[in-house]
Order: structure tokens, then sequence, then C-alpha cells
């Protein structure tokens, strides 16, 4: 009787767990996401959707020599373009173009000798276009630079990171709050060794709080040569942070409540995630093939509404535009970073 | 009864735990790029190239050359990419095209292969006649 009885409770216990389930779900996202989850299983057998042409609309030929950089352009809301410059040491400088005035243009440099700013590691951009620059001392603990309007080093702020912690990416709220995720490395400790690590921190580098366990990063491989996994981070004018995921968006507020998870539906379920920009009510996700040897990115851009998750459109560009996308804008569209004669190019193609 | 309520009340509050940290991002790599293929640094460049490679406390990050074509260069405290005599900036090779660059992998040809982007930029911004074709 009584394992009758152990075994009917455990029958309707899993029914409330299911019941829990569908009632609690809705109520963790947004209804637009379940949607899109749903749909997003039934796209599995879908046939790839094409992406419309984009075309170029506008040129801009800069008199800037077209140079080598590291990693990709940065923009902020002005249209301003950030590059890291590729140099033959560990200068740690970041060139600003201005298209529109190109004798506003500067270079962000950070004075061999900075104390505790070793190495590059990483750099982000405001939309109101505050520069930061992260840096490694040779203790291995982590620098967040910032510069006044001359270019000039204004503050070195150490991160509060625990021991290990590796940042690989780090965005900066408007508010100056600051953002770092990454892992810990591989020769820590056995518990943390590989694990992924997120955290907030204040301006002056205190931390507010562990993030580790909102969002989870895939774990860094355990091969001492293996890939880390990098996501994009950009942000918002509404003053929030925007994650990439491989099929979703998180939003992160400056309190680091995830205030919004969007999902997407790949249009090509194979393509996966690569980047992300924000502007103005829409997200741009830039979608590319799987790295293979032999075979290219075949970069593809899906936008979408910001607050909804509604497809605006997907794209690709046209072969005549070559270059690497530099700013995103919801109202002039995409500008794509190039070269003619030696000099640097900018090409937009507008979305309609 | 009491045990159907008690099991039910426990499964609840497991499903909560199990949705409130549901939000896993499992990042695309932010630096895969497209670039275009041609005789770039004297290598040519048709292959993609993943973002990264790591070691303990430095990874390597895909840059851009002039032509728009790809190198490698260390990111980070890379003590092994530091003494070669190239500096830490190398061509990238086709073969490299997986899903990670290794440095020690990447050591192929000079500095100067792929352009100096900082000093030709500042030798830009110092002559402002330069700047008006």
């Amino acid at each position: 009787m009584a394992v009758l009885k152990t075994l009917r409770a455990a029958v309707v216990a899993s029914s409330g767990f299911l019941l829990a389930v569908v009632f609690v779900l809705p109520l963790s996202a947004p209804c637009h996401a379940q949607k899109r989850g749903s749909a997003a299983s039934k796209s599995a057998s879908q046939p790839s959707v094409l992406p419309r042409v984009l075309q170029p609309t506008s040129t801009k030929l800069l008199s800037v020599p077209r140079f080598s950089y590291s990693g990709v352009p940065l923009s902020d809301d002005s249209g301003n373009l950030y590059f890291r410059p590729a140099a033959d040491n560990d200068q740690l400088a970041i060139f600003k173009l201005s298209p529109q005035d190109e004798g506003n243009s500067k270079m962000f440099e950070v004075p061999s000798g900075t104390a505790e700013a070793d190495y590059f590691d990483d750099y982000c951009v405001t939309p109101s276009g505050t520069l930061y620059i992260l840096a490694q001392d040779v203790k291995r603990k982590f620098h967040v630079l910032s510069f006044d309007s001359d270019g000039q080093v204004k503050h070195n702020e150490r991160l509060e990171t625990p021991d290990y912690a590796l940042v690989i990416d780090f965005a900066v709220f408007e508010n100056g709050t600051i953002l770092a995720t990454g892992y810990y490395e591989r020769d820590a400790p056995g518990p943390i060794h590989g694990k992924s690590y997120a955290a907030l921190f204040d301006q002056s580098g205190q931390l507010l709080r562990d993030m580790t366990r909102r969002f989870s990063l895939e774990d860094a491989s355990s091969e001492p040569n293996g890939p880390l996994t990098h996501i994009s981070i950009r942000p918002g004018k509404d003053g929030n942070l925007y994650l990439l995921g491989s099929s979703s968006v998180l939003v992160v507020s400056p309190g680091g409540e995830v205030v919004q998870g969007l999902k997407f539906v790949k249009p090509d379920p194979e393509s996966v995630a690569i980047d992300l920009e924000v502007s103005q009510g829409l997200l741009l996700i830039e979608l590319g093939d799987k790295p293979a040897p032999g075979k290219r990115v075949n970069p593809r851009y899906l936008v979408l509404d910001a607050s909804s998750g509604k497809r605006y459109g997907y794209y690709r560009a046209s072969d005549e535009i070559k270059g690497m996308l530099g700013h995103f804008s919801s109202k002039e569209g995409l500008t794509f970073v190039t070269s003619e004669k030696g000099y640097v190019k900018l090409v937009t193609a507008a979305m309609n | 009864m009491r045990t159907l309520l008690m099991g039910s009340l426990i499964a609840f509050i497991a499903s909560v735990l199990l949705v409130a940290d549901a939000h896993a991002i499992r990042g695309g790599c932010g630096l895969w790029r497209s670039f275009v293929p041609s005789d770039c640094c004297g290598v040519d460049m048709q292959y993609q190239l993943a973002c990264s490679g790591g070691g303990s406390s430095c990874f390597t990050q895909i840059g851009t050359c002039e032509l728009g074509c790809p190198f490698v260069q260390s990111v980070g405290g890379c003590p092994q990419a530091r003494r070669t005599p190239a500096g830490p900036l190398y061509p990238a090779k086709l073969e490299l095209a997986a899903e990670s660059v290794p440095v020690d992998a990447a050591r192929q040809g000079t500095a100067s292969a792929c352009g100096i982007g900082l000093k030709k930029l500042e030798d830009w911004l110092k002559r402002p006649s330069s700047r008006v074709r």
C-alpha cells in the first residue's frame, strides 16, 4: 500500500512539474520569444530563406590611407569608426576615424610606460562616443582606461577580478558601469578551471555584482591552444547592453538585470551568429557559414525590431561591396569599410 | 493527500529554479569575418579564419591587412609571441583556417608584410596637408 501511495505521489508530482513548467515559462520570457522558440523548432526542416542583396547607395573615398588593423571596427551613434591599428609592438592605441570631418580624426594612445597597462586586450565605445581600453598588467590583472576629449588617459582603474579570471570581452554602459566576461584560466585550480566568468564593476573597478549565474558562457576548451569563445556585447542608446548568443540576444540593464531575452530564428538554420549591432530600435545580427577550412564566412545580416524581435529584413552585401561592416544605422543602413587606390573608402547600403 | 501536495510543491519549486537561471549565452565568435580573396602578404587568403587560439592568459586575434586580408595578432600577455623577432604580428597561413589559430603555428613572415597601420596613421595625423586631396 505504501509503495502504491509513493507511486501515485510521484505520478502526480510529475504532472505538477509539467504544469509548473507550462505556467512559469511564459512568465520568465517575453511572449515573442516563446513564439520564436516554437518557430525555431519548425524551421529546422524548412528550406533556407534567401537574403535580399544590398546595393551601394553611397560611397565616400577618404583621404585616410588604407591601413591594417586588428579585430573588427566599432562605431558610435555619430558614425565615427574606431580601429585598433596593427603595430609591431604592444602599443595600446585606438584610431578614431570621423568620416563627416576627417580633421576630427584622432589617435587615442596609451603612452608606453603607463603604469599597469602592459598588454592590450580589448576596447569598446559607448553610443555617445566614449572610448575605453581593457589592458592587462604583468601580474595578469585587468585595467580599464578611459580618455579625455584630447585623447589623454583620464582614468586607469584596476578591475576587482578574482585570481585566475581571464577577461575576454567587456563593454561599458553609458553610466560608466563595466560588464566583463571571460573564463578562469586553464591553469586555475580544479573546480574553476575553464569555467566562465562575468561580473559588473563600477567606474572605479570595484565589484558591483557577480553575474556568472545570470548567464552562462560556453566553457573554455581545455586544450592549451584550443579556442576561447568570444561573445559580442554592444551598447544600445537605451542605456542597456545587448549580448549575442547563438540564437538569442540578452538585454542587460546597468543594474545587472536581464530585462529582455529575444530569441531569433536564423533564416538559414545552418548559419552561426557572428556579431551584433544596435541602432535605435533595430538589432542587426551578422550570420555566417560555420567555420571550416576552405569555406568563406559569407556574411548575411538579419535585422530585427529590438522591442518585439520581429524580423525587419534579411540581407547580404552585393559582390560589389567588399570589406568589413563598420557601422549600422537604422536610418542610413549598413556602412562597409573598404579601400580604393590606397585610401579608405566607405560604402553605405540602405536597407530599403 | 499531504504527500501529493508536498510532491507537487517540490516539483513546482524545482521547475522555478530550473527556469530562473536559464539564460545561456553560447556565443558566436565575434571575430569571424569574411576576407577578400587576393594574394596578400605573400599568401593566398581564400579561407575564412576563426577568432582565436588561446594560451593561459592570452589569445590571438584576426586582423585585416591593408588589402583586406587577414593576419594574426596576439592579444593580452603572450610571452611566446613577444619573444619572436618579428613581433606579435603575423600573416596567417592557409592551413590555419580551422577553429583556432595557435600563435606558434602562425609565425610566418614579418611584421612589415601587412603594413604597420599605427605608424602610417600617426604620419597622416601629423601632416594636415595630406588630408586634403
